[in-house]
């Protein structure tokens, strides 16, 4: 479990943090997932993807906990990690955009970019069909253009 | 501008690798004319570009372990050979128990069947065993006497 834990922890806490944009929330959501993870009582072995699992794991407790308190969805991302990169006017553009997003965009968004899934991977994770995948990612491209003109 | 969303959907299926092969040469053929669908290409790249150096972040908190679960939720595994063994050795104890506590009622085999031999009578026990054989001849040798 550490070796699992060690290897996916980050890609996990990343996306839920990206996602919800609260760090204590994601610490947490992340701890759980690892728990019902073991639960399982195979360690992962008879998860075929232990990495989508857990993001769909994830997913599911971070768009529980948005449900129940809507402040949460609409806390903004940490302006330091945005901040951080090369180019800091155009990822303060992406974030811009990332919050401008739904929850269910965004973590479309995040999930196709950041995590670097396929659109069938997620149309999987999502049980979302793949054309739908696709036209929501076409979608959000061009409100990514929209921003940039702005 | 209608035009142009079709080729820009084209392009979104392009950076999803969902573009057809045989659409390429005219994606390029357009993209080679039209300044807004090469704009609407860099500004996704870009998002891509940002997106993809955001860090992945390590949570603060250590692997969490089973003794944060309820004891109750807990899955034990034990491997089936033990399981097995554990499982007759208590079967065979609660039978040595019962039979020590509750002995047979009689010792004496039940009687079923008498047969007349001459003189004879043979008491015959379940299996054939004879048991018994008393004799009228030796009362009557006694009564001879």
């Amino acid at each position: 479990m550490v070796r699992l834990y060690t290897r996916h922890s980050p890609a996990i806490f990343s996306y839920c943090l990206y996602l919800s944009g609260n760090r204590t929330q994601s610490e947490d959501i992340v701890q759980e997932a690892f728990l019902k993870l073991m639960a399982t009582g195979q360690n992962g072995r008879a998860v075929q993807s232990v990495r989508a699992w857990l993001i769909v794991t994830a997913r599911n407790m971070v768009l529980n906990h948005a449900t129940r308190n809507r402040e949460v969805a609409i806390e903004g991302l940490s302006d330091a990690v945005f901040a951080s990169q090369s180019d800091t006017e155009l990822a303060m553009t992406v974030k811009r955009l990332l919050e401008g997003l739904n929850m269910d965009d965004r973590e479309l968004f995040l999930l196709r970019e950041h995590q670097g899934f396929s659109i069938r991977e997620i149309s999987q994770m999502l049980a979302l069909s793949e054309e739908n995948v696709r036209v929501r990612l076409f979608r959000i491209r061009k409100q990514m253009r929209e921003q940039v003109r702005r | 501008m209608h035009s142009c969303d079709k080729y820009q959907q084209m392009i979104s299926a392009s950076l999803d690798e969902t573009l057809a092969t045989d659409k390429h040469a005219e994606l390029d053929q357009h993209m080679a004319t039209c300044a807004e669908c090469r704009a609407f290409l860099q500004s996704s790249l870009n998002a891509r570009a940002v997106l993809s150096a955001l860090p992945f972040q390590s949570p603060t908190g250590a692997p969490p372990t089973l003794s944060r679960q309820s004891w109750w939720k807990r899955s034990v595994s034990v491997p089936l050979p033990l399981a097995a063994a554990v499982i007759i050795i208590m079967a065979l104890g609660w039978m040595v128990q019962f039979n020590s506590k509750n002995p047979p009622d009689s010792v004496a085999p039940s009687i079923q069947t008498f047969e007349e031999r001459g003189n004879e009578v043979i008491v015959l026990a379940p299996g054939s065993a004879v048991l018994v054989s008393s004799t009228t001849q030796s009362n009557e040798k006694a009564g001879n006497r």
